[in-house]
C-alpha cells in the first residue's frame, strides 16, 4: 500500500542522498585522499578601470598591428620602405579587420573589465556546437565538456584503448579503471601527479644565491588546484565548483598569455601553480593556435632545453620553472625543426578537436588516455597514399607505404639531448642549476643509439612498448626478449658515464651496471625469463598479429629508479617515485623515496580498498597476475624489499613531430649495417640478405 | 699436355660464367623478380597531367589464381624492363595480339568481342581512354568464375563498373527492387557485356529477364538451373543457391506435375458432375 | 422446409473477397510465374503484391473472427467416430450420390461441414494459407533463402488452385445445384425435411 507516511520516508530519503552526494562524500573524500579544494584566486585578476581599460586596448592593439605588419614586409631589404610600407598596412582598413583582436569590442560593450577565469567565459560560452567527425554537430555544457577532457582530467576510464595490457587484455575493455597520467608513474619525470604535483626547491647555484624554484607536473596541467582531478579517479562524485574555477582557458585560448604567470604559489591551503588572468591575456582570447599547444606540448616534444622553445625562455617572474634537460622525445614541432610548421600549420589542423576533446590518433604506445579513440590522425588524410610526386623514384617510394611509416624515413633524427639512458638512483649536482639532477648516463638522438624502428600495428604495451609483428607473422620478430640496443658507441659511452659515477657512489660496479643498463633483461632470474617468454608468446603475440603493422620510429628510454620488488612481474615492478624538493636539495635519492610515498594518496594504494577497486587490474595489465601486494614498503622509516633497477625492457616511444621534407635515401636502409637491422625486424636471413643487395639499390650509387 | 688441362679449365669456367649469366638472366626474367617491387600494396604513382594516381600493383596472389598465371611478366611486357628505374616505355598491349588467331581461343569468341566493344558507347564516346584493360585486369582475369557464389561474381562484375560509374542510383530509380536487382544480377545483364549501350537503348523490359526465354538463361545463370542441379542434388541447391528469379527460375518438374495433377483432377470432377447428371437423368426415368 | 442463417454477414463478406482475391492473384502470379506477359510484368507484380496483402488482411480477419464470434466451433474437430463419418462421407461421394442416396451429412446452426470438408477447410485455413502468405511476406521482404522461400510458395499457391477448383465443384452437390451457392450469397441454408 503506497500511503502518506511512505512517501514522506522516501522524499526524506531522497534528501539526505542528496545531502550525503553533495556536502558529506566529499568531505569524506578529502579526508581519504588527503586532497585540499578551496576557493582560488590570483594575483594576476585584476580589475581595470574604464581609462585602463583602454589604454590597453589601444597598446594591444597597436602591438598585433605591428607584429603582423612586421611579418607582411620581412622580406624588404630596404629600412625606409619597410617602414613605409608598415605605415600604409597599419592604416588599411581590411588589414585592421584581420589583426584586431576580436574580443575587445565584447569585452567594452559587455563592461568586462576583470577576467575571473572560467566564470568570466561562461558568461557568453555557457554552451557549444561541437562538430562531429561523422558530420553531425550537437551543444555542449561548455564546462562539463573541458572538466571530462584528458586535458583536464589526466585520465580516461572509457574504453576504445591501443593499450594492451602483457596480460593480453585491452586496457579498460572488461572493468574500466581510471588509466593515465594521473597514475601512471614514469621513469622520465621520476615521479607521479600527486607527489609532484606543485613544488617549491631551494636551488644553491654556485655563483649566485639561493633562488626558489618551481618544479612538478601541473606546470602543464590545465587545473589549478592544489592536486589533479582526483575526483574523477573514482566511479562517482566530481571535481568541486571551486576546482572547476581553477581551470586555465587562456593558456590554450589567449594569443598574449604570458608564461612568466605560470610558477607555484603557496599559500595557507597549500601550493599550486599561477596562472595568467591578466585582462590583456584576457582580451586576446581566440581559437587556440600552435603556439598556446607548445606552450605545454614542446616540452615533451622538442624538450624543455629546446632551443627554440618559446615557453621555455619565459619561467616566471619569480620562482622560475626548473627546466627538464633531457629531452622527452626530442622531435620538436617548430618552424625550424619541422616541415609542416614551417609551412604555417597548427596542431589542430592534424589533431582535429571536437569540442575540447583533441584526438591524440588511434596508433599509440606510450600515450594512453585518449579522448577520441576512433578519430584518426594521419599522415594519409591529407598526403594520400601517393605522396611522393616529384622523385624518379615516386612509385617505389609510394610502394614502401605499405610497410613504412612516413615517419620512418621523414624523421632522420631527435635532438642531440633526446635522454635515453635516465638513472634516478645516483643524482649529479648541477652546478648551473644548483640543484641535484638525475643522471642522464645516455643521451643521443641518432638512428640506431637513440631511436629504433619496429614494427607497429597501432598498439602499445602498459609499459609502451610498440606492438606490431612482420607480415610474415613468425615468432622471430620479438624485440621484448631482445637486447635492442647494442651500438658499441653506446656501451662505451655507458661505461664511461658509470666510471663517472663511480667516482661519486664508490659501490658501483661499472661491469654489472652496464651490463643491466644495456641488456635490463640481465635483471630477471631464469625462471622469471621463462615466464615472461611465455607470456608474449601467449598473450601478446596475437595482440602483435592484429592488423597490418608497419615499420615506425621509436624513441628509447630506461630508467633506473627504486621498485617495490613485493609488486614484481616479467616486465618490471611498481616504481617508487621522489619528492622533488627533497630530491633536488640533498641528492639523497632514498630519503626522497621515504617521503613522496608517504603521500596520503600511496598509502591508500597500499590499502585493500584500492587494491580491489583499481590496482589488482593495474598489475595484471602491467603483467604480474597474481594481483597487487599490499605490503607498505615504508616500515618504521626504512625501506624494505624496496631495490634500485631499471625497467626489464626499453621503453620505445612514438615520435611523430620534427617531419624533415627531405626523407630517407634507399641505400641508408638496403645496405648491409644500415638504419634498419632487418634481422630484428623478424626477417628470414636469405630475405635479409636480398633487402640489403638489392641490384636496383648498387646500380644507382 | 699442360696447355690441354689449361683450355679445359678455361673452358669449364667459361660454361660456369655464361651458366651464371643465364641464370641471372632467367632470374631476372621471373616473374618472381618482378613481383618484389609490384607486389608491394602501394606501388602507384600520381600522373602529373591528368592528375590520376596511376596503380602499379600486382596482387601476387590473384596473379597465381588468374587464367594468365603460367605467362611470365615478360611474355607480354616485352619492353625493357631490365634496369631500374624502367626507361619510358610506352607498351601498346592488346588483349587480341594474342587472342585472335591461336584456335585454342576460338570457343572465347574474341573477334565477337572485340566487335562488340567496338560498337560500345565507351568506344565510340571515348576512343582513346577506352582498352579492354580498362575494365579488365588481365593480372587478375577469370574467364569463368563457374562454381563460385553468383553474388560473388555478380559483386565482382559490378565492382568493375562502380569503380568508374559510382553514382547510379538517380537513373536507376525506375527499377523496382534496386538493391535486390543489384545484389542478384550484373550492370551488364541489361547493358550487354563488351557492347555497352548508352541509357536509352538498355534493356528496361522486365520480361526480357522475368521469363523463360531469358536473357540471363544465355549469360549468368546459364550454369546454374539444370546442371547445378544435376551435379549437387536438390539438397545443396536448396541450400546454397540462393538466386531465384521470378519467371525465369521456373522449375519444369514442378510446373509440369502440378498442371498434369490439375487438369486430371478438373476432368475428374467433370466426370463426377457428368455421373451425377446422367443417373439423376436415369433416375427420374425410373420414377 | 428448415432454415438456418448459417453465414453472418462478416463471413460472407470474407469469403467473396477471399474468392476474388485468389483470382486476382492466381491471374498475376500465374503471369509472373510463366513471364507470358497476360499482364505487364510491372502491373502484375503491383497487383500481386497489393492483392496478397489484402489477402493477409483477410485471413486476420477470418482468424480473429473465429475467436471473438462463435463461427470458430465449425473448425473443432470432433475426434470420435471420425472415421467411421469420414468413409461414410467419401462413400457417398464416390457411389451414393449416383444412386441418390441421403446426404450423410445434415447441416444444422451447430456444425455446417461435413467431415470431409471441415477436414479440408482447417487444412487449408490453418495450414496452407499461413505458409502461403509467410512465405509471400518473405518474399516481399527478400529474406531468408529465396530460393526455399519462392519453391514453398509455388507449391502452396499449386495446391491451393488445386482446392479452389475442388470447392468450386463441391458446392454442386448440395440439395440442389444451386442450395449451396445460394446460402453463401443470402447467408440463409434451406432444406427439406428429412423426418
Amino acid at each position: 500500500m503506497i500511503n502518506g507516511k511512505l512517501i514522506s520516508v522516501l522524499f526524506l530519503l531522497l534528501i539526505l542522498s542528496v545531502f550525503f552526494y553533495k556536502f558529506v562524500y566529499p568531505v569524506l573524500f578529502e579526508s581519504y585522499t588527503g586532497v585540499v579544494n578551496v576557493e582560488l584566486s590570483y594575483d594576476s585578476s585584476q580589475k581595470l578601470s574604464d581609462t585602463e581599460f583602454e589604454a590597453l586596448v589601444h597598446e594591444l592593439t597597436y602591438q598585433a598591428r605591428y607584429d603582423k605588419a612586421a611579418e607582411f614586409v620581412a622580406d624588404e631589404e630596404n629600412d625606409l620602405s619597410r617602414q613605409l610600407k608598415m605605415n600604409m598596412l597599419m592604416n588599411t582598413p581590411s588589414f585592421l579587420r584581420q589583426t584586431d583582436f576580436k574580443h575587445i569590442k565584447y569585452f567594452r560593450d559587455a563592461a568586462i573589465r576583470q577576467y575571473e577565469g572560467p566564470k568570466t567565459c561562461l558568461q557568453c560560452h555557457k554552451t557549444i556546437k561541437v562538430h562531429h567527425a561523422d558530420g553531425t554537430s550537437s551543444t555542449v555544457n561548455t564546462l562539463d565538456d573541458i572538466v571530462n577532457s584528458v586535458h583536464f582530467k589526466f585520465q580516461s576510464s572509457s574504453s576504445g584503448f591501443s593499450t594492451y595490457g602483457y596480460d593480453g587484455r585491452q586496457v579498460n575493455q572488461g572493468r574500466a579503471i581510471p588509466v593515465g597520467k594521473i597514475n601512471r608513474a614514469c621513469g622520465i619525470p621520476g615521479s607521479f601527479s600527486w607527489t609532484g604535483w606543485a613544488e617549491l626547491i631551494k636551488s644553491k647555484p654556485s655563483h649566485g644565491h639561493v633562488e626558489i624554484r618551481s618544479e612538478g607536473c601541473g606546470q602543464c596541467h590545465i587545473g589549478g588546484n592544489y592536486h589533479p582531478a582526483t575526483e574523477k579517479m573514482m566511479p562517482v562524485g566530481d571535481v568541486p565548483k571551486e576546482a572547476k574555477q581553477g581551470i586555465d582557458c587562456l593558456i590554450c585560448h589567449a594569443a598574449k598569455y604570458d608564461m612568466n604567470q605560470r610558477y607555484v604559489i603557496e599559500d595557507a591551503y597549500g601550493r599550486r601553480w599561477n596562472q595568467d588572468r591578466s585582462m590583456k591575456a584576457a582580451l586576446s582570447v581566440g581559437r587556440a593556435t600552435d603556439k598556446n599547444c607548445l606552450n605545454c606540448h614542446q616540452h615533451n616534444m622538442g624538450g624543455d632545453a629546446y632551443q627554440y622553445n618559446v615557453a621555455a625562455k619565459s619561467l616566471g617572474y619569480k620562482n622560475r620553472r626548473l627546466l627538464h634537460k633531457g629531452a622527452k622525445r626530442g622531435n620538436p614541432f617548430s618552424a625550424e625543426d619541422d616541415v609542416h610548421a614551417a609551412a604555417g600549420l597548427i596542431c589542430t589542423d592534424c589533431h582535429v578537436p571536437e569540442g575540447h576533446k583533441i584526438p591524440r590518433g588511434r596508433l599509440g604506445v606510450d600515450l594512453v588516455a585518449n579522448d577520441l579513440a576512433d578519430k584518426t590522425v594521419s599522415c594519409e588524410t591529407c598526403h594520400t597514399t601517393t605522396p611522393h610526386t616529384r622523385s624518379k623514384d615516386q612509385a617505389i617510394l609510394n610502394g614502401h607505404i605499405a610497410r613504412l611509416a612516413c615517419e620512418t624515413c621523414h624523421i632522420t633524427h631527435l635532438q642531440d639531448n633526446n635522454v635515453v639512458l635516465r638513472d634516478w638512483v645516483h643524482p649529479t649536482w648541477d652546478e648551473e642549476e644548483g640543484v641535484f639532477l638525475p643522471t642522464d648516463i645516455y643521451l643521443s638522438g641518432e638512428v640506431g643509439k637513440g631511436f629504433i624502428y619496429l614494427w607497429l600495428n597501432g598498439n602499445g604495451t602498459f609499459l609502451a612498448n610498440a606492438l606490431g609483428n612482420n607480415p610474415n607473422q613468425s615468432n622471430a620478430y620479438n624485440p621484448l626478449m631482445r637486447q635492442i640496443m647494442d651500438d658499441p658507441e653506446v656501451i662505451a659511452a655507458v661505461r664511461a658515464k658509470a666510471i663517472e659515477l663511480k667516482k661519486i657512489y664508490a659501490d658501483i660496479d661499472v661491469e654489472k651496471y652496464v651490463e643491466a643498463a644495456i641488456k635490463p633483461l640481465t635483471q630477471l632470474s631464469p625462471a622469471m625469463l621463462e615466464k615472461r617468454g611465455e607470456m608474449i608468446q601467449e598473450k601478446l603475440r596475437p595482440v602483435m598479429n592484429q592488423g597490418k603493422s608497419r615499420i615506425y620510429p621509436f624513441k628509447l628510454f630506461n630508467a633506473m629508479m627504486y621498485e617495490d620488488m613485493g609488486n614484481q612481474g616479467p616486465f618490471g615492478a611498481m616504481i617508487l617515485p621522489f619528492d622533488y624538493p627533497s630530491y633536488y636539495e640533498t641528492g639523497n635519492a632514498i630519503e626522497s623515496v621515504k617521503i613522496a610515498i608517504q603521500n596520503p594518496i600511496v598509502k591508500r594504494m597500499y590499502e585493500t580498498p584500492f587494491k580491489l577497486y583499481m590496482m589488482d587490474e593495474f598489475m595484471s595489465y602491467f603483467g604480474v597476475l597474481e594481483g597487487w601486494k599490499t605490503d607498505y614498503p615504508l616500515v618504521d622509516g626504512k625501506l624494505v624489499n624496496v631495490e634500485p633497477h631499471w625497467m626489464r625492457q626499453m621503453g620505445t616511444l612514438m615520435v611523430n613531430h620534427g617531419i624533415e621534407k627531405t626523407g630517407r635515401q634507399c641505400d641508408e636502409c638496403h645496405t648491409t649495417h644500415g638504419i634498419l637491422d632487418f634481422e630484428l625486424l623478424g626477417y628470414s636471413a636469405e630475405r635479409v640478405y636480398e633487402l640489403e643487395h638489392l641490384p636496383e639499390v648498387a646500380t644507382r650509387r | 699436355m699442360k696447355n690441354y688441362i689449361r683450355i679445359t679449365a678455361f673452358l669449364i669456367l667459361l660454361t660456369a660464367v655464361q651458366a651464371g649469366f643465364a641464370n641471372q638472366n632467367a632470374k631476372t626474367k621471373s616473374t618472381a623478380y618482378c613481383l618484389r617491387c609490384h607486389g608491394m600494396e602501394t606501388l602507384a604513382y600520381r600522373d602529373t597531367i591528368t592528375g590520376k594516381v596511376v596503380n602499379l600493383y600486382v596482387n601476387p596472389q590473384q596473379y597465381r589464381q588468374s587464367n594468365h598465371k603460367r605467362l611470365e611478366c615478360t611474355t607480354c611486357h616485352t619492353a625493357d624492363y631490365s634496369h631500374y628505374p624502367h626507361p619510358d616505355n610506352s607498351e601498346n598491349l592488346y588483349c587480341l595480339d594474342c587472342h585472335k588467331d591461336d584456335p585454342k581461343f576460338t570457343p572465347y569468341r574474341f573477334t565477337e568481342i572485340e566487335q562488340a566493344f567496338k560498337n560500345s558507347i565507351h568506344a565510340i564516346q571515348f576512343p582513346t581512354e577506352f582498352s579492354c584493360f580498362s575494365c579488365h585486369d588481365p593480372h587478375q582475369f577469370k574467364v569463368s568464375r563457374v562454381g563460385e557464389d553468383i553474388s560473388e561474381i555478380v559483386r565482382y562484375d559490378n565492382e568493375i563498373c562502380l569503380n568508374c560509374h559510382a553514382s547510379l542510383l538517380i537513373s536507376h530509380q525506375w527499377l523496382p527492387n534496386q538493391t535486390l536487382h543489384w545484389r542478384s544480377i550484373r550492370c551488364i545483364e541489361c547493358h550487354f557485356s563488351h557492347k555497352i549501350l548508352p541509357a536509352k537503348e538498355s534493356v528496361k523490359n522486365c520480361v526480357e529477364c522475368h521469363s523463360k526465354e531469358a536473357t540471363l538463361l544465355s549469360r549468368l545463370y546459364k550454369y546454374r538451373s539444370q546442371e547445378d542441379l544435376q551435379k549437387t542434388g536438390w539438397f545443396n541447391k536448396a541450400v546454397f543457391n540462393n538466386a531465384y528469379i521470378i519467371g525465369m527460375s521456373r522449375n519444369e518438374t514442378i510446373d509440369r506435375w502440378s498442371l498434369i495433377i490439375l487438369v486430371l483432377t478438373i476432368c475428374g470432377l467433370f466426370a463426377h458432375g457428368l455421373g451425377r447428371f446422367l443417373a439423376t437423368k436415369a433416375r427420374s426415368h425410373k420414377k | 422446409m428448415k432454415q438456418f442463417y448459417l453465414y453472418p454477414l462478416w463471413i460472407r463478406l470474407w469469403h467473396w473477397t477471399n474468392a476474388l482475391l485468389f483470382i486476382i492473384l492466381i491471374i498475376s502470379g500465374a503471369s509472373l510465374h510463366y513471364g507470358n506477359n497476360f499482364l505487364a510484368f510491372e502491373t502484375a507484380i503491383l497487383v500481386h503484391n497489393t492483392a496478397g496483402i489484402m489477402l493477409t488482411l483477410a485471413w486476420l480477419v477470418f482468424f480473429i473472427g473465429n475467436f471473438v464470434s462463435d463461427n470458430g466451433k465449425h473448425y473443432r474437430l470432433r475426434f470420435k467416430g471420425l472415421i467411421g463419418r469420414l468413409i461414410k462421407q467419401s462413400h457417398y461421394y464416390a457411389i451414393g450420390i449416383f444412386r441418390g442416396d441421403p446426404h450423410p451429412f445434415h447441416v444444422s446452426a451447430d456444425m455446417k461441414f461435413n467431415t470431409l470438408q471441415q477436414l479440408s477447410y482447417i487444412g487449408v485455413m490453418y495450414g496452407l494459407m499461413p505458409i502461403l502468405i509467410v512465405s509471400g511476406l518473405f518474399f516481399l521482404g527478400y529474406m531468408g533463402n529465396l530460393w526455399v522461400i519462392a519453391i514453398t510458395h509455388l507449391v502452396v499457391a499449386y495446391l491451393l488452385v488445386l482446392f479452389m477448383v475442388a470447392h468450386i465443384y463441391i458446392i454442386t452437390t448440395g440439395e440442389t445445384v444451386f442450395t449451396n451457392l445460394r446460402a453463401m450469397l443470402t447467408g440463409w441454408h434451406k432444406e427439406k425435411d428429412y423426418d
